[in-house]
């Protein structure tokens, strides 16, 4: 999978290359406009991280060009702007998603991967764990071939932790995920507990095996590690 | 006191004043001339019968006839000139009137006599009292004619000023507007019109500038805050952490998440109150209201909180979506964080009325209550700008909003 960032701030380039790595995936990065619109403009990406503001031009025009050459990448604007507008404007050009800064890079993961997955047309719509199947667009879980049936909430929980297999995961960041932006109470993680704890009766129920760790002092895992 | 009161208030006392010292200065004149007068015609009477004494030889009978009561008293010893103002009591007019009588000795043929010539004064009197009522009269009728004249004028005179005073009372710096004083030709209010021109304008400009600073400000916070959260995120997938060092990684990224929450609730407020939030659109409320709670359900069953919903359907506002949407958000959660577990919540929308109840302490400072930062509980997670926000949004809508506390629930009502 290989992933162009167009990020212009050099740490924040860094530490999201430096994740993405982690993720296994392969980064080209672009810090100016120029830049970005030309490796847009050569490679093939099968996913275009982008900022907005960009030094040399606005991130929207490397969407419009992508979209103009009709790319397949899937494209996740990355913006400090939580302005509406520029959202709206984003993805009517044709931009997969927006996320606005600062952001969990679990979350940003999560949002890659949904992205990638739509992307792929040839591929299976299944995300595969381990014996767990699941299909996003009919909302099903199947384990050991015994079908699921979870809450919405606990649906998105599971596809969250699947999309960030292996990595510690904060509490914030699953509140976020699963809520929104409003919910920033600190009650809430109480109920997230609650979430898990279900998620994870239901799966050990249908024969699975218990990849939910609890991380102390820091959030959850979800893996074999 | 109204300016144009005091002054006519002055301006009558001092001109009375000046016109009575000036009519007793008058009286006093005119008495003065008119009694010289008296005195004098009566030595012209005594002159001229002497003359006649010295001429004839004889006391005149009915040769001089002044109108003035003249009597001849034969006297055996000269007598000397006497002059005095008595009364003499006059039966035509029933009363003692004021006389002038000069008494002189004469000789007619070796006879002496006393000649006494009593001369009336009250027909000076009445000319006198006749040009003093006038005088008094003419004083009165100028005196109020010029208070009312002034009044007129004055009215007219300060009509710029007056208009000043009404636009600057418009004025609103958050709208844009400049003043607009109506052109006057009087050089002291055009001053001060070119100099609440200046002002305001200057005061706008400043406004502007540390709007844009604020907004600039914001903006630059969120990429070094976003670089700390994904930092410290990165940390935490390190091998062999500590609990401890865990933690402390998450308390970074928290508060780093806070501030950012923080700022971009702060700009959120600075672009409400710089309107740039203006395009309205028709909202279901109701469909809103809905979703919202939704969303929050879990968040009040969590707290065992009875949710009781009076939501009429089909509520339509016109408003920009975002203001609505952090409105009522904003006031939901405020509802759900200062309530008791096992508390109660009330939802109400009618067609120009949202209400929301929560069972909760009373407040110790209703003032505050929808103060920036302001925090009834300083350990709070909250951020203290939600009401604010709810407050802005309101303000700057043109909705009204009320809040009250009975019986143990605090009521907040949004009339649109």
């Amino acid at each position: 999978m290989k992933i162009l960032l167009i990020e212009d701030e050099p740490e924040l380039r860094k530490s999201i290359k430096q994740f993405l790595h982690q993720e296994g995936y392969l980064v080209e990065s672009a810090s100016d406009f120029e830049k970005a619109s030309d490796k847009a403009g050569i490679y093939d990406y099968d996913c275009v991280l982008v900022d907005i503001t960009l030094p040399g031009g606005n991130g929207l025009d490397v969407v419009k060009q992508l979209k103009a050459s009709k790319s397949k990448a899937g494209i996740i604007i990355i913006s400090a702007k939580n302005s509406l507008d520029d959202k709206i404007v984003g993805l009517e050009l044709g931009a997969d998603d927006y996320l606005t800064k600062p952001f969990h890079l679990s979350e940003l993961n999560a949002r890659i991967k949904s992205v990638i997955r739509r992307m792929s047309f040839e591929g299976s719509k299944e995300i595969l764990f381990e014996e767990i199947s699941i299909n996003p667009e009919a909302l099903s879980v199947v384990v050991k071939g015994k079908k699921l049936t979870l809450t919405k909430k606990e649906f998105d929980l599971l596809i969250f932790f699947v999309s960030n297999k292996n990595r510690v995961i904060t509490k914030e960041s699953i509140a976020e995920h699963l809520w929104g932006d409003d919910m920033d109470m600190s009650d809430s993680y109480d109920f997230i507990y609650s979430h898990i704890k279900n998620l994870r009766k239901k799966l050990i129920e249908a024969g699975g095996n218990d990849y939910i760790q609890t991380v102390y002092g820091a959030g959850y895992k979800f893996g074999t590690v | 006191m109204k300016l144009l009161a005091k002054t006519s208030i002055i301006y009558f006392f001092s001109t009375t004043l000046v016109f009575l010292i000036g009519g007793l200065i008058f009286y006093h004149n005119l008495r003065k001339i008119v009694d010289e007068e008296a005195t004098e015609k009566i030595y012209d009477e005594k002159e001229m019968i002497e003359q006649f004494v010295k001429e004839n030889n004889r006391i005149p009978v009915s040769e001089i006839m002044t109108g003035d009561i003249i009597y001849f008293n034969q006297q055996i010893n000269q007598t000397k000139e006497s002059y005095s103002d008595t009364l003499i009591y006059s039966k035509k007019e029933d009363e003692l009137l004021p006389y002038r009588t000069l008494r002189f000795p004469i000789t007619v043929g070796g006879k002496n006599y006393r000649v006494s010539i009593s001369k009336a004064l009250f027909e000076s009197d009445d000319l006198i009292e006749t040009i003093l009522y006038s005088f008094i009269g003419l004083t009165l009728v100028l005196l109020i004619s010029t208070l009312v004249m002034n009044r007129i004028v004055s009215k007219r005179l300060w009509k710029p000023f007056f208009n000043s005073i009404e636009e600057l009372n418009k004025y609103k710096i958050d709208k844009h507007e400049p003043l607009h004083f109506n052109k006057t030709s009087t050089v002291e209010f055009k001053t001060l019109n070119d100099a609440l021109a200046k002002m305001t304008n200057k005061i706008s400009a400043d406004y502007n500038n540390l709007k844009a600073f604020t907004e600039n400000a914001s903006h630059e916070l969120q990429t070094p805050l976003s670089l700390i959260m994904t930092s410290a995120e990165l940390l935490l997938q390190e091998k062999n952490l500590s609990e401890k060092q865990s933690e402390t990684i998450l308390i970074i990224q928290q508060t780093a998440r806070k501030m950012s929450k923080l700022n971009q609730t702060l700009l959120l407020l600075a672009k409400i109150e710089n309107r740039q939030f203006e395009n309205k659109e028709e909202i279901n409320i109701s469909q809103l209201l809905l979703s919202k709670l939704e969303l929050y359900n879990e968040l009040i069953a969590h707290k065992e909180i009875t949710l009781e919903q009076n939501i009429q359907a089909d509520v339509l506002l016109k408003i920009h979506p975002i203001l609505v949407d952090v409105m009522i958000s904003n006031l939901i959660t405020n509802a759900i964080r200062h309530n008791f577990k096992g508390g109660k919540i009330t939802v109400g929308l009618e067609k120009s009325k949202l209400t929301i109840c929560n069972s909760g302490t009373e407040l110790r400072s209703i003032e505050k209550l929808f103060d920036r930062f302001y925090k009834e509980n300083t350990s709070s997670e909250s951020t203290g700008l939600g009401l604010a926000l709810v407050k802005q949004i309101v303000d700057t809508t043109g909705m009204k909003l009320q809040y009250s506390y009975k019986n143990m629930q605090h009521s907040f009502e949004i009339h649109f």
